[in-house]
C-alpha cells in the first residue's frame, strides 16, 4: 500500500469522524438558543429545562470536535503540503475567517458555561448568540473551501506555481451559494443536482451511475453502476420519462453526460450512487416523519402526544440522519476522485513525500474508534449523573457544569 | 524587510507569542495540577485544574491561527514545515487529543487520580515535538530530499545541543508560567499557603527558563554562527529579559506581588522571542527559504492583511477577559 493510500485513508478517517461532533456542534446552538428564546418569551420551564439538557450534551461533544477539528486542520498540512502550498496563495482567506469565528465561539463559550452566574436570563441567552453565530460561520466558510475544490477558481496554475490569484472570486465561488445552503438546510433535491450537472459531469453521472450519455435519461435508484454492461444493475427505474434529465436540467428531453464522456482514470468510484441514493432516502423518510408529526399536531394542538413506535422512529432517525450526513460527504469527496482541485491538481501531486504515514495510521485508526466509544460513554455517564429530576429541580446549577 | 513583510511577520508573531503564552500557561498548570495530586495536595491539584478549566478551548484555537497565519502569509514556508515535520507534528497531535480528551472529560471519570496524571504529563509534553520547527528552522536535523525539498533527520535533530536546550527551555517555560499565574490567582483568593507553592515552583522553574535561554544562545553560536551573530547586534533585548526575570523572580517571594511578577515574566518573554525572531531575519528557514522569497501574492496579501488584523483586534480583549478576569469572577474551586 502506498503512502497516498495512507494519507487518503487517514484524512477521510479524520474528516468522517469530525463530522459527526462537527454537524452537531453547528446545529445545537441554534436548537438550544430557539428552545432558550421560546422557553423564555413563553415562561415554560420545560422549554428552558430542554435546553438546559441540550448544554450539557453540547459540553461534551464540544470537546472531541474541538480536539479532532484541531487535528483536521494540522492534518492538512503535514499530509498534503504541496496541496497546502497552492491552497495558501489561493483560498486562504476562508480558512483564516473561519479560525476567527472559531475563537468567538469558543470565548463566548467559555464565558456562558463559567462566567454568567447571576446574569439576568435574557442578557445570558445574549451571551449564546455568539456562539450560534460563531458555528454557522464557520460551518459556511468551510464549505466555501470545499466548493472551490469541485471548481477551482479564481487563479491559474501551473505545476506548484500559481498567478493570477483573485482571492474574493475564489472564496465566492459560483457554486458557494448553493452549497453552502445545502450544508445548512441539508435541501439536497432541490438545490444539488442541478448544480452538480452543469458543473461537475463527472460527479453527477457518478452520483447517477449514468455510465452512458443520454437524452431524457430515466432516474434509477439503487442497483449496481456496472461498467461492463454499461448501466446499473438491479435498480429501481422510476416510470416517469426523463425524470433525471428533468432533475439535472429542467427538461425532460434534455441530454445528460455519462462516465463515458471522462477517461476511464479519472472515473469516480462508481459506489458514489449508492452513497447519493442513500442520502436522499434518509431525506425522504425525515420529511416523512416531520409531515406525521405536522399531522398530529394540526390535529390536536397543544394536547398531542407522539406514540411510542414514531418516538422510537425518531430516534432511529437520529442515527440515520448522522449516517445520510456521512454518505454526503462520502459523495462529495469519492464523486471528486482523483482530483484534490478538479481539472488541475490529483491526490498524488499533493500528498506528503516524507515517510512514516503507515505508522501513524496505524496509530490514529484505534485512536478515533477508542474515542467515539469513550465520547458515548461519558455522554450516558453524564446524563445519568445529572438525570432529569437533578435539572428540572434547577439545582442553582445556572451558572454551568459543576468544577 | 519591506513594509508588507515586517506587517506579515508581526501579525504571525503576535498568534506565535499568543500561543506560546497561553498553552505554556495551560499546559505547565496541568502538569502542576498532576504533582500536587501526587505530592497529596488534592486542594493545590484542584486549584490549578479548576483555574484553567474554562481556557483550554480558546488556547487551542490560537494554535490554529498560527499555523493558518504562517500559511497565509508564508505558503512556502507552510510547506517546507509540512514535509519535515509531518512525525513531530502528528505525535504532538496525539499528544495534544489525550489531552483535551481526558481534561474535558474527567469530571465524568469520578474523583480518581489517573485521569489528572495523564493530562497533566500528556498536555505538558504536546509543545515539544512541536517546538521541532526551531532547531528546523535553523537548518538544524534536515537534509536535502532525493527530490527536492527537505526531510528530517531524526538523529542529526536529536544530536544537536541546540535541539535540547530548547526543550528545556520549553518545558522549563511551561512551568515558570503556569506556575507564575497560579500564584496569582491563589492570592486573589486568599489561598495563602498555595500561592507561596505555586510561587516556589515558578521561582525554581523560572531558574532553569533563564539557564536555558543562555544555553540556547551558547548551542547557537555552533548550529548556526550567522543567526548567532545578528543576535549579539541586538543584545539589549535579549538582555532586557535578565533583569525582567529578576523582578519577577523578587515578585514572587513578596506575597501580594504576583501580578507584578506575572507582567514582568510576560514582558521577559516578549523582549527574549522578538530578540530571537528579530535576529532570525532575513530567514524563515536558513538558509532555505526567506521572508521576501516566501511572502505570498500580493492581491492575497492585500486580503489578509486587514483580516488577521481585524482578528487580532477581536482577539486580544477577548483573550484578555478569558485569561486573566473569567476566572476570577467564579467560586475558587474549594
Amino acid at each position: 500500500v502506498t503512502a497516498l493510500a495512507y494519507a487518503r485513508l487517514l484524512t477521510g478517517a479524520t474528516l468522517a469522524f469530525h463530522i459527526v461532533f462537527a454537524t452537531l456542534g453547528v446545529g445545537l446552538p441554534l436548537f438550544i438558543a430557539v428552545a432558550e428564546a421560546a422557553g423564555l418569551a413563553r415562561r415554560d420551564a420545560d422549554l428552558r429545562l430542554l435546553a438546559r439538557r441540550w448544554v450539557r450534551g453540547f459540553a461534551i461533544l464540544v470537546v472531541t470536535g474541538a480536539a479532532s477539528g484541531t487535528l483536521i486542520g494540522l492534518d492538512l498540512y503535514i499530509f498534503w503540503p504541496r496541496f497546502m502550498l497552492v491552497a495558501g496563495q489561493v483560498i486562504i482567506l476562508p480558512f483564516a475567517l473561519e479560525g476567527m469565528a472559531f475563537f468567538v465561539e469558543a470565548a463566548f463559550l467559555a464565558i456562558y458555561l463559567y462566567g454568567s452566574g447571576g446574569m439576568r436570563p435574557w442578557a445570558r441567552w445574549a451571551l449564546w448568540l455568539p456562539v450560534v453565530g460563531g458555528a454557522g460561520a464557520s460551518a459556511l466558510l468551510v464549505t466555501t473551501v470545499n466548493t472551490f475544490m469541485n471548481q477551482p477558481v479564481g487563479f491559474r496554475l501551473a505545476g506548484l506555481t500559481v498567478s493570477d490569484v483573485r482571492p474574493w472570486a475564489a472564496m465566492f465561488n459560483p457554486g458557494t451559494p448553493v452549497n453552502c445552503l445545502h450544508v445548512l438546510v441539508t435541501a439536497y433535491l432541490a438545490t444539488g443536482l442541478g448544480l452538480a450537472a452543469a458543473t461537475q459531469p463527472a460527479k453527477f453521472a457518478a452520483m447517477e451511475g449514468l455510465l452512458v450519455g443520454r437524452a431524457a435519461a430515466p432516474e434509477v435508484l439503487f442497483g449496481w453502476p456496472s461498467a461492463a454492461a454499461g448501466r446499473i444493475v438491479g435498480g429501481i427505474t422510476l416510470p416517469l420519462r426523463g425524470l433525471e434529465s428533468w432533475l439535472a436540467y429542467g427538461r425532460a428531453s434534455a441530454f445528460v453526460r455519462g462516465l463515458d464522456a471522462v477517461p476511464r482514470a479519472d472515473w469516480p468510484p462508481l459506489i458514489v450512487h449508492d452513497l447519493f441514493d442513500l442520502m436522499v432516502a434518509v431525506g425522504f423518510a425525515a420529511l416523512a416523519l416531520v409531515l406525521v408529526y405536522g399531522v398530529g399536531w394540526w390535529r390536536r394542538r397543544a394536547a398531542y402526544r407522539p406514540g411510542r413506535w414514531l418516538l422510537a422512529a425518531t430516534v432511529v432517525m437520529g442515527a440515520l440522519g448522522l449516517a445520510a450526513i456521512e454518505c454526503g460527504w462520502l459523495v462529495d469527496e469519492e464523486g471528486r476522485q482523483p482530483w484534490l482541485l478538479v481539472g488541475l491538481m490529483r491526490l498524488d501531486q499533493g500528498v506528503t513525500t516524507a515517510p512514516g504515514v503507515g505508522v501513524l495510521a496505524a496509530i490514529y485508526l484505534p485512536t478515533y474508534l477508542a474515542l467515539l466509544v469513550l465520547t458515548a460513554a461519558v455522554l450516558r455517564a453524564t446524563f445519568r449523573r445529572y438525570p432529569l429530576r437533578f435539572d428540572a429541580a434547577g439545582h442553582a446549577r445556572e451558572e454551568g457544569p459543576a468544577r | 524587510v519591506s513594509g508588507q513583510q515586517a506587517l506579515a511577520l508581526a501579525v504571525a508573531g503576535a498568534y506565535f507569542g499568543l500561543y506560546a503564552l497561553t498553552a505554556g500557561v495551560e499546559f505547565g498548570a496541568g502538569l502542576l495540577a498532576a504533582l500536587a495530586r501526587a505530592g497529596g495536595h488534592a486542594r493545590a491539584a484542584r486549584l490549578a485544574e479548576g483555574a484553567l478549566s474554562p481556557v483550554w478551548e480558546v488556547t487551542n484555537v490560537f494554535l490554529i491561527l498560527f499555523a493558518l497565519s504562517l500559511a497565509s502569509f508564508f505558503p512556502l514556508a507552510l510547506r517546507l514545515y509540512g514535509e519535515t515535520l509531518l512525525m513531530p507534528v502528528a505525535t504532538a497531535l496525539l499528544l495534544l487529543l489525550v489531552r483535551y480528551v481526558v481534561f474535558g472529560f474527567r469530571h465524568a471519570m469520578g474523583d480518581a487520580a489517573w485521569p489528572v496524571y495523564v493530562y497533566g504529563v500528556a498536555g505538558f509534553l504536546a509543545p515539544l515535538p512541536l517546538m521541532a520547527f526551531l532547531p528546523v528552522s535553523e537548518g538544524i536535523g534536515v537534509t536535502l530530499a532525493p527530490g527536492g525539498g527537505l526531510r528530517l533527520a531524526g538523529g542529526l535533530l536529536l544530536a544537536s545541543p541546540l535541539t535540547w536546550a530548547i526543550l528545556a527551555a520549553t518545558a522549563s517555560s511551561e512551568l515558570a508560567l503556569a506556575g507564575t499565574l497560579l500564584a496569582a490567582y491563589a492570592a486573589r483568593w486568599q489561598r495563602r499557603q498555595e500561592a507561596a507553592a505555586f510561587g516556589r515552583w515558578a521561582r525554581w522553574a523560572l531558574l532553569a527558563a533563564l539557564l536555558s535561554a543562555a544555553a540556547i544562545w551558547q548551542t547557537l553560536e555552533r548550529a548556526n554562527p550567522g543567526h548567532a551573530a545578528r543576535l549579539a547586534l541586538l543584545w539589549p533585548l535579549p538582555a532586557a529579559a535578565v533583569p525582567l526575570g529578576a523582578l519577577t523572580w523578587w515578585a514572587l517571594a513578596r506575597p501580594g506581588r504576583e501580578a507584578l511578577a506575572m507582567a514582568a515574566l510576560v514582558l521577559a518573554y516578549a523582549v527574549g522571542l522578538l530578540g530571537y525572531a528579530l535576529s532570525h531575519l532575513p530567514y524563515l528557514v536558513d538558509p532555505e527559504l526567506t521572508v521576501a522569497a516566501a511572502l505570498t501574492n500580493g492581491p492575497m496579501l492585500a486580503a489578509l492583511i486587514p483580516t488577521y488584523l481585524g482578528g487580532l483586534a477581536l482577539a486580544l480583549p477577548l483573550a484578555v477577559w478569558v485569561y486573566l478576569v473569567l476566572p476570577l469572577r467564579v467560586p475558587p474551586p474549594a
